[in-house]
């Protein structure tokens, strides 16, 4: 790390040299710092609402968001404590480091010595993301008032932090290295079939549990990966990195760790085959089935839940490094790699018996839309969360701290598809969709309304017909269009309303459809456009207002024709959301009751729209004159 | 521009090498931080002279004159006194116990250079070598004139007792700690212990008879004594309980088994803490005992405790005093209360070692606790720690915060309790006179550091706080159980002396929250209690203090959110006390529109953060929000209030804000966009 450092301070230094290289270089570093500084973030909010919701401070919300799939997707925590990683408890983390060290002194070098090893570095690896939760925390409530008094910032430096994650790495050292030569041979068949049976893909078990196993190359990849995320961060540069020889994080060496790691799960896959039918693999496999190994075979079986917990664990920390070091070539290995891992994550979803096997089903789909390449899955994976933090710490974080991160994860998917330009316009509208769950006026003005836009163009002229939100660029715009008009109207902000009067009609007409409920945006764009035309404002403009009272009283009209038939028009009365269709019918007959005699005021006979008017004029008479005739007691 | 090129070049040059030494440079650096320091003593110094003067020559004259008459002193001689004269001579001992360091240094050079030439003079020649061949060295010889004296102990006490007390022990760094350094202690201890215990126990039993004599069997000289013989045991007592881990310990080879049963006794005689604790109950031993001696020994017993820790449960993290080994459990709080137990005890000198002691401690727990929150909560403790002038007050204040919380979380849900005036009478009570008294104690020591009337800012808000808050709580929870019936108890003061306290410690402390909350819940509780008293001209006095507040140059209430924020319930508390006074009316007027001011400033900045301001005009949020609630219920009253005294609320409050509230009236009737 200190040479790179002294390397771009050599760059810069560089007189008339090569100023585009060193330029190059500078940028380099801050897309770096900046794509690390977004997954500090997002493991902050992580940590924060871990946090509160233990604190029973938030309580469990529905999901209530206009797309189904995308709440499930956005219950996809990342970085939370599982069966792999339980890093909660730090007394017990503490207690076991005591006593395997002290076991560990009394001990030969022998097997056992290796395995008091690994362990000892896997719990320093607990540690270090314990402290690591709680600093993000912590630092959250620095900001906060009535913590304000002590001075808490200090209570977490990154130099403790650093330092268990360098005692994990020592103490993993002597049991896996990194070798050059592996990453050189590109093909497998020319491999020394032996070459994994080194020190690297020994499993061990921890905790003592022999249902758990983990692999040596596995742990030092989840090293590499939190030096990585923590190059900014932590103060592993300079004097330490020479003190225990360990250096910074390297893209070679993640990746050496990275194939380990697959390899490892790779075996652990087949084996949890085998093991799943076990009738079929007489005296290979003599492993219970509950995973444990049994007494004299080495051979360990996974079961689902646990093989679960690896795969999704792998997933985490493989989106990380990849997410941050960004790489702009396709890889066909790492393309078929996240094919592959998303298609078991989802086989063994379903074999554990947990619930919502939709998440990993829809990633699998979702590696194949970019033609091969997957490099645009982990920004769009991150920031799938984003939904389920605005809804449980909105009231914590400002909506634009939550937009400016998660926003940009979307960005950077969008960005990472090369091929199938069109997707993108998917991502945009899952953009549109978070950032209107924040409900922040200006966002929706000023941000969201132009990326809906782009989705439009991009999209061209598509050809779905059905409620699911993020298919759909012109359902996701006109969703975002009228929550702008109805915002505008309700809260008393018209400036400017009138600039989406030509996007509205265009979009409006398209909204009504026989098999869904997609008419009522259509209704309260109009609705919303009508009473904000006939405000007393610069922009006044009754007939105008009449125009879209109108349209708003045919939208259900039609709606009803549509998939009623005309003849049932008495439906208009009992639709799923009779309210705003009354509503939309009231607002016409103020404006057909203020001017009877304007042609745009008439009750329209389209779709039987009449009868409609009629039958609720006549209502409201017998209602009032049944109250009037009412002799009270 | 040649020589420029030139200048640029070697400049390029400079930087390759730079870059290419990095690694070099690096490993250096390596090496040197491995190297180990030298043990820094008298000995291993002298190894260095050894080189000058070179190997094998001829052993001083007046170490083998010391020799031949010891061998003399063992066969029956009496060649005492010659012995001491030359030991004291040549080891700087002089005649009233000093030490002459000039001499003590020669002493040594010759000294580490016999321990290298013995080699060179054949034992048969000269016997005495078996007698001397592991003491060449200061700590050795120094044994032997300790030793000599000690066996002619009818002869040569005084002068034992003498050189130990003025020359060896204060300059005890000089003498390694070797076995022999460890006996000479001990000698001292036989020497002087049975007497020393024996004045002192009859001294104890002298003044429990007769507590304001003087005894007459306690010295001066044996209360000096006493200090030393404390001392003594420390020392000797870290040699005892050192564990290395053999079989048997060190010092169980140098002494024999009656000699060590002696001094555990001795140690637990002069360094228990009962013993200390039984000599400071009397006041004549705590005024002329000097305050050092029980600090050495709490000091030594607080050291021991935490080796003792530290070795038998060695921990690889930085963390102190986390362990579970077998049976025996350490808990943090429990060694934090026990050490704390020792500031009990009035004792200046303990107060300093102890405070510093514990402010080590409880900042080794804040950077390297295992559990976070025991990170904050020792943080909240050394913060407090901090402030404290002594170790006395700060024990006081420690305790004081059990019945603070006790009384908090009363007055917390006093209003939905069942049989409120049993629980005042039982359990309230109890813990505000508990507290009272703690509190009283701390402000007792308080005036007697600062003086009667401090100056400002020397007393620390954090008393301030802690005192108004005992006073608060119970007299909130008096409120809530009594109203304002006379059924005041007498020792809770003058009625509105917890205000006093919070507003000295916000004006010591603006910035901090607590203390704007403090301050705002005690206006309330005033201003209720006046109200319900039907005082209303108080009130107006009262509100102009408070005004003094709210406009100062940090304004009361401005380090809270909207949802902490009191003055709400002051201001409607305020409005309803005027309104029902005939002469303050038009108060009313002015104090809902601070109210309703207050609440708007608030909603401004939700709106803001919520994205809901359109150049300068600002429109109703369209979620559920607690700021447009206060709004909408501020300007309500606000308007209830204009309507009764005859006014127009719309020629009160600008346009924008009856637009304002209007579009969040027409927001709510509106319903929602379905989502």
């Amino acid at each position: 790390m200190m040479y790179k450092w002294l390397f771009i301070v050599f760059l810069i230094l560089l007189p008339m040299g090569a100023p585009g290289v060193a330029a190059t270089a500078d940028a380099d570093m801050v897309a770096l710092k900046d794509r690390c500084d977004n997954i500090s973030r997002l493991r902050a909010f992580e940590a924060l609402y871990q946090r509160r919701l233990q604190a029973g401070d938030i309580e469990s919300l529905s999901s209530n968001g206009v797309n189904r799939l995308l709440a499930i997707l956005s219950e996809l925590s990342m970085f939370e404590e599982n069966t792999v990683l339980p890093f909660r408890d730090s007394a017990t983390i503490a207690k076991r480091i005591e006593g395997l060290s002290r076991a560990l002194e009394t001990s030969d070098v022998d097997e056992k010595s290796q395995s008091l090893r690994f362990n000892i570095a896997y719990e320093y690896f607990l540690f270090y993301l314990a402290f690591l939760h709680e600093k993000y925390a912590l630092d959250f409530h620095k900001e906060q008032s009535t913590i304000k008094e002590i001075a808490v910032q200090q209570l977490i430096s990154p130099k403790e932090l650093s330092q268990y994650l360098l005692q994990a790495q020592l103490y993993l050292q002597t049991l896996t290295r990194f070798e050059e030569v592996e990453e050189k041979e590109t093909s497998p068949q020319l491999r020394d079939p032996l070459a994994d049976q080194d020190a690297g893909s020994i499993s061990y078990v921890v905790r003592n549990d022999n249902k758990r196993y983990l692999n040596a190359g596995f742990l030092a990849l989840m090293i590499e990966c939190e030096k990585l995320a923590g190059t900014f961060m932590l103060e592993t540069a300079d004097d330490l990195d020479d003190a225990f020889g360990v250096g910074g994080a390297s893209e070679a060496v993640i990746r050496y760790y990275d194939r380990k790691t697959w390899n490892w799960l790779n075996e652990l896959w087949k084996r949890y085959h085998i093991g799943a039918n076990a009738s079929l693999s007489m005296g290979y496999l003599r492993g219970y089935r509950d995973g444990s190994a049994r007494e004299g075979y080495a051979s360990y079986a996974p079961s689902a839940k646990n093989l679960y917990a690896l795969y999704r664990t792998y997933l985490s920390y493989h989106f990380l490094w990849r997410y941050i070091l960004d790489p702009d070539t396709e890889s066909p290995f790492y393309n078929s790699l996240t094919r592959v891992l998303f298609e078991r994550l989802n086989q063994l979803q379903k074999d554990a018996g947990l619930y919502q096997t939709v998440i990993y089903g829809h990633y699998a789909v979702e590696t194949a839309r970019d033609g091969s390449n997957t490099n645009f899955l982990p920004a769009v994976f991150f920031a799938r969360r984003g939904p389920f933090m605005a809804r449980h710490l909105s009231q914590l974080i400002k909506p634009d701290e939550l937009f400016a991160l998660y926003g940009e994860f979307y960005q950077d998917g969008a960005a990472g598809i090369r091929n199938n330009i069109p997707y993108r316009s998917r991502i945009y509208n899952e953009l549109v969709l978070f950032g209107l769950l924040l409900n922040d006026l200006h966002l929706m003005e000023d941000t969201l309304y132009g990326y809906a836009m782009r989705a439009t163009r991009i999209a061209g002229n598509e050809t779905y017909v059905g409620t699911e939100f993020a298919r759909s660029s012109r359902l996701t715009t006109a969703y975002l269009l009228a929550s702008i008009l109805d915002t505008k109207n309700r809260s008393g902000l018209y400036d400017g309303f009138w600039r989406y009067r030509d996007m509205a009609d265009a979009l409006c007409s398209r909204l009504i459809a026989k098999s869904n409920d997609n008419w009522r945006f259509a209704a309260v764009i109009h609705k919303s456009l009508a009473m904000l035309y006939s405000r007393k404002l610069p922009a006044f403009d009754e007939s105008l207002a009449m125009y879209h009272a109108k349209q708003a009283f045919l939208t259900p009209c039609e709606k009803v024709a549509l998939t009623y038939g005309e003849e049932n028009w008495q439906q208009f009365f009992a639709l799923p959301e009779k309210e705003l269709a009354i509503s939309c019918l009231k607002l016409f007959l103020y404006f057909h009751n203020k001017y009877p005699t304007n042609p745009e005021a008439v009750i329209p006979s389209r779709f039987n729209a009449h009868r409609v008017a009629d039958k609720w004029i006549a209502e409201r008479k017998s209602a009032t004159l049944s109250y009037k005739g009412d002799s009270r007691p | 521009m040649h020589g420029l090129n030139k200048i640029s070049h070697s400049i390029w040059i400079t930087f390759v090498a730079i870059w290419l030494m990095g690694p070099m440079a690096a490993h250096a650096e390596l090496n040197t931080v491995q190297l180990e320091m030298p043990n820094a003593s008298v000995d291993s110094s002298a190894v260095d002279k050894r080189t000058v003067k070179g190997v094998g020559e001829a052993m001083p004259a007046w170490v083998v004159e010391f020799g031949r008459l010891y061998l003399k002193e063992a066969e029956g001689e009496d060649v005492v006194e010659a012995l001491l004269q030359l030991l004291a001579m040549n080891l700087g001992i002089q005649k009233d116990g000093n030490l002459d360091m000039v001499a003590l240094w020669d002493g040594a050079y010759d000294l580490a250079g016999c321990s290298d030439s013995t080699e060179n003079i054949s034992p048969g020649a000269v016997d005495w070598l078996y007698y001397l061949k592991d003491k060449f060295s200061l700590t050795g010889f120094n044994y032997l004139f300790f030793e000599i004296c000690l066996r002619h102990r009818d002869r040569y006490e005084m002068r034992f007792i003498r050189y130990f007390e003025n020359g060896f022990y204060p300059h005890r760094a000089v003498f390694t700690k070797t076995p022999h350094y460890y006996q000479i202690l001990y000698y001292y201890l036989t020497l002087v212990a049975d007497d020393l215990s024996q004045r002192f126990n009859s001294a104890a039993d002298f003044l429990s008879q007769y507590p304001d004599k003087t005894p007459w069997s306690v010295r001066d000289v044996d209360l000096a004594r006493f200090r030393f013989a404390v001392s003594v045991a420390a020392d000797l007592d870290t040699f005892v309980s050192k564990d290395t881990g053999d079989e048997t310990a060190l010092w169980e080879r140098v002494f024999a088994p009656a000699e060590q049963r002696w001094i555990k006794n001795t140690i637990t005689y002069f360094l228990g803490v009962p013993t200390h604790d039984a000599l400071l109950s009397y006041e004549w031993f705590r005024k002329n005992l000097p305050l050092h001696a029980s600090a050495d020994a709490f000091a030594h017993d607080i050291i021991q405790t935490w080796e003792r820790q530290a070795t038998v449960y060695r921990t690889r993290l930085p963390l102190m005093f986390f362990a579970e080994k077998g049976e025996t459990r350490i808990s943090i709080e429990n060694l934090f209360n026990a050490t704390l137990d020792k500031l009990r005890l009035d004792n200046r000198a303990i107060d300093i070692m102890i405070m510093s002691a514990l402010e080590t401690w409880l900042t080794k727990q804040v950077r390297h606790g295992i559990r976070i929150d025991d990170r904050l909560n020792y943080n909240y403790i050394l913060a407090e720690l901090k402030v404290c002038p002594t170790g006395w007050i700060f024990a006081n204040l420690y305790d004081c915060r059990a019945d603070i919380a006790a009384l908090k979380a009363y007055a917390g849900n006093w209003r939905q309790m069942a049989d409120k005036e049993e629980v005042f009478q039982a359990d309230v009570m109890d813990r505000f006179f508990s507290a009272k008294g703690k509190i009283d104690r701390i402000f007792g020591d308080l005036e007697k550091i600062f003086g009667k009337e401090p100056k400002a800012g020397s007393v620390n808000y954090i008393f301030h706080k802690y005192r108004g808050e005992v006073y608060y709580y119970f007299k909130y929870i008096q409120f809530e159980t009594f109203g304002d019936d006379k059924t005041v108890i007498p020792a809770a003061g003058p009625e509105a002396n917890y205000l006093k306290d919070f507003e000295a410690a916000f004006i010591q402390a603006p910035e901090s929250p607590q203390n704007h909350i403090n301050l705002l819940n005690g206006y309330n509780l005033l201003f209720r209690k006046l109200l319900a008293g039907g005082r209303t001209s108080e009130i107006r006095e009262r509100e102009r203090s408070l005004a003094t507040f709210v406009n100062g140059s940090i304004p009361l209430g401005s380090r809270l959110s909207h949802a902490e924020n009191n003055l709400y319930d002051i201001y409607r508390v305020l409005t309803d006390a005027y309104l029902s006074s005939e002469n303050f009316e038009p108060r009313a007027l002015e104090t809902a529109r601070k109210g309703f001011e207050l609440a708007r400033d608030y909603y401004m900045k939700a709106a803001d953060v919520a994205g809901y301001t359109d150049h300068g005009s600002v429109g109703a949020i369209i979620k559920e929000n607690t700021e447009m609630d206060d709004y909408q219920r501020q300007f309500e009253l606000y308007k209830k209030v204009a309507n009764r005294l005859g006014k127009k609320i719309q020629l009160l409050v600008t346009e924008e804000d009856v637009q304002l509230y209007n579009r969040i009236q027409g927001m709510r009737s509106l319903g929602n966009l379905s989502q």
